[in-house]
């Protein structure tokens, strides 16, 4: 054993011997080995800052999706919660009840002085009509003694009416004249009083008007969620007063998820909407989500630094630090991107995500310009439908 | 090392909850590998080839890191 160790030991020295004299010499080998990995970092260099252009990339990107603060419309004690927190509801679905009875008190009232308005507008077209006979009455005395009047005038020349009677008879055709035009007033007046514009009569459509504000009142104490999302941040129970506008706990809408990348402004240049983008979520890293450019932010509030001129006085004066930051650090501005393959990932509002946008093309041109279509069908509660129709 | 890049599989790596940019493993990637290859002409008697140091060990460093980020983390 100890020969064939002999044997064999100088016979691996001579051949690593021969290689580090064959590579230690100063040859042509060195050279090329020298050339070769000079020309490895430059080809490195060269390709790793073409796929930056082409590929533009951020880690510094969270995902968001529009959300819907739930607040009631009217002030009232939440009487039924239909819903607990992170739950997953359908647009429509009743989400809470509010203590609806003074709301219903009012609606009676309102209906009550509905059917009061009624009844006086009824009176008030007798009154027009009592307003006309009388009117009628008094054109026909008008009349009678305008015509008696005229009679009598020619027969004072001869001596067949004495001046008496005649000057009795006219004061008696203009008092009664006067008489018809108090009365047209009175009919003009009563007309008024029925208020009637375009034939619908105002007193009525203002107890409506009343009526309708007085159920929707009614209608607002059911709560129902406007969109397909998932309740979040509620801290309430049944028995909690909610008060007008203030918001109890908002519904993460889950319809469309986005992704907001930031990116540095030297690195938008090629960034065009519709491109392609693959998002990786940091809670599941390894399944990349593609999604659409949207659009690219055309603002960000400013860095408030030392460089920065800000307006002070009340804006009259700028306010200019006596400091500068020489070293300036491009700004950052959000992309937002739309989440493809929703079924794909788990996301969260605020989850961190890292963004590789492909520059190349413009697949998704067509998709972009449906997203961009604001929805026009807005939310209207059930009840509040029904209510219209009745 | 290269057991995390293979199975990070995103521009992010994750080491026991802190997140890393690709290029910081990337680099690590480029220290071990000078490092392994200084060693190795070492052994082999020829580290002469890496001179000039000031040079060369950047430049293999470069090489590996650069050659690292564009196998596994290069947008296709």
């Amino acid at each position: 054993m100890s020969e064939d160790s002999q044997s064999t030991q100088p016979a691996l020295l001579s051949t690593t011997h021969s290689w580090s004299n064959f590579l230690s010499h100063p040859n042509i080998i060195h050279f090329i080995f020298r050339a070769i990995i000079l020309l490895t970092v430059l080809i490195g260099i060269i390709k790793v800052w073409d796929n930056i252009q082409t590929f533009p990339r951020t880690d510094d990107a969270e995902i968001v999706a529009n959300t819907v603060g739930v607040a009631a419309q009217v002030g009232g004690t939440i009487v039924e919660l239909h819903v607990v927190d992170n739950q997953k509801v359908k647009r429509g679905d009743l989400i809470m009840t509010l203590d609806s009875r003074p709301y219903e008190a009012e609606a009676a009232r309102a209906k009550a002085k509905l059917e009061l308005v009624c009844s006086e507008v009824k009176g008030l077209e007798q009154q027009i009509h009592a307003a006309k006979a009388t009117l009628r009455d008094r054109e026909a005395q008008a009349s009678y003694a305008v015509m008696h009047y005229e009679r009598l005038k020619p027969l004072l020349e001869g001596n067949f009416a004495s001046a008496d009677q005649v000057q009795q008879a006219q004061s008696y055709a203009e008092s009664t004249t006067a008489l018809v035009r108090e009365s047209e007033a009175l009919v003009e007046q009563a007309v008024y009083n029925l208020a009637e514009v375009n034939g619908k009569n105002t007193h009525i459509e203002e107890a409506e008007a009343e009526l309708w504000n007085a159920e929707l009142h009614v209608s607002y104490c059911k709560i129902y969620a406007s969109c397909d999302g998932y309740i979040t941040n509620l801290k309430i129970a049944p028995g909690s007063y909610a008060g007008k506008g203030e918001q109890l706990f908002t519904i993460v809408d889950s319809s469309i998820w986005y992704v907001l990348a930031n990116f540095r402004e030297i690195d938008i240049h090629h960034v065009k909407e519709g491109q392609s983008a693959r998002v990786y979520l940091m809670a599941k890293r390894h399944t990349p989500i593609s999604g659409i450019v949207q659009g690219i932010s055309r603002g960000v509030f400013p860095y408030v630094g030392a460089s920065r001129n800000t307006a002070g006085e009340g804006g009259v004066l700028a306010v200019v630090p006596p400091t500068f930051d020489f070293i300036q650090l491009a700004t950052r501005f959000p992309i937002r991107i739309v989440l493809q393959e929703q079924e794909k990932g788990d996301f969260r509002l605020g989850g961190k995500a890292s963004v590789i946008i492909d520059t190349r093309t413009t697949p998704f041109g067509n998709q972009l310009k449906l997203l961009q279509e604001p929805d026009f069908v807005p939310f209207v509660p059930p009840l509040f439908n029904k209510e219209k129709e009745l | 090392m290269l057991a995390i890049i293979k199975f990070s599989g995103d521009p992010l790596i994750n080491v026991a909850g802190a997140y890393f940019p690709a290029w910081l493993a990337c680099m690590f990637v480029g220290i071990l590998g000078t490092w392994f290859l200084g060693i190795l002409s070492h052994r082999l008697e020829c580290s002469s080839v890496l001179e000039p140091h000031i040079v060369m060990i950047p430049a293999i460093f470069s090489a590996i890191t650069l050659w690292t980020w564009l196998l596994f983390f290069a947008a296709r």
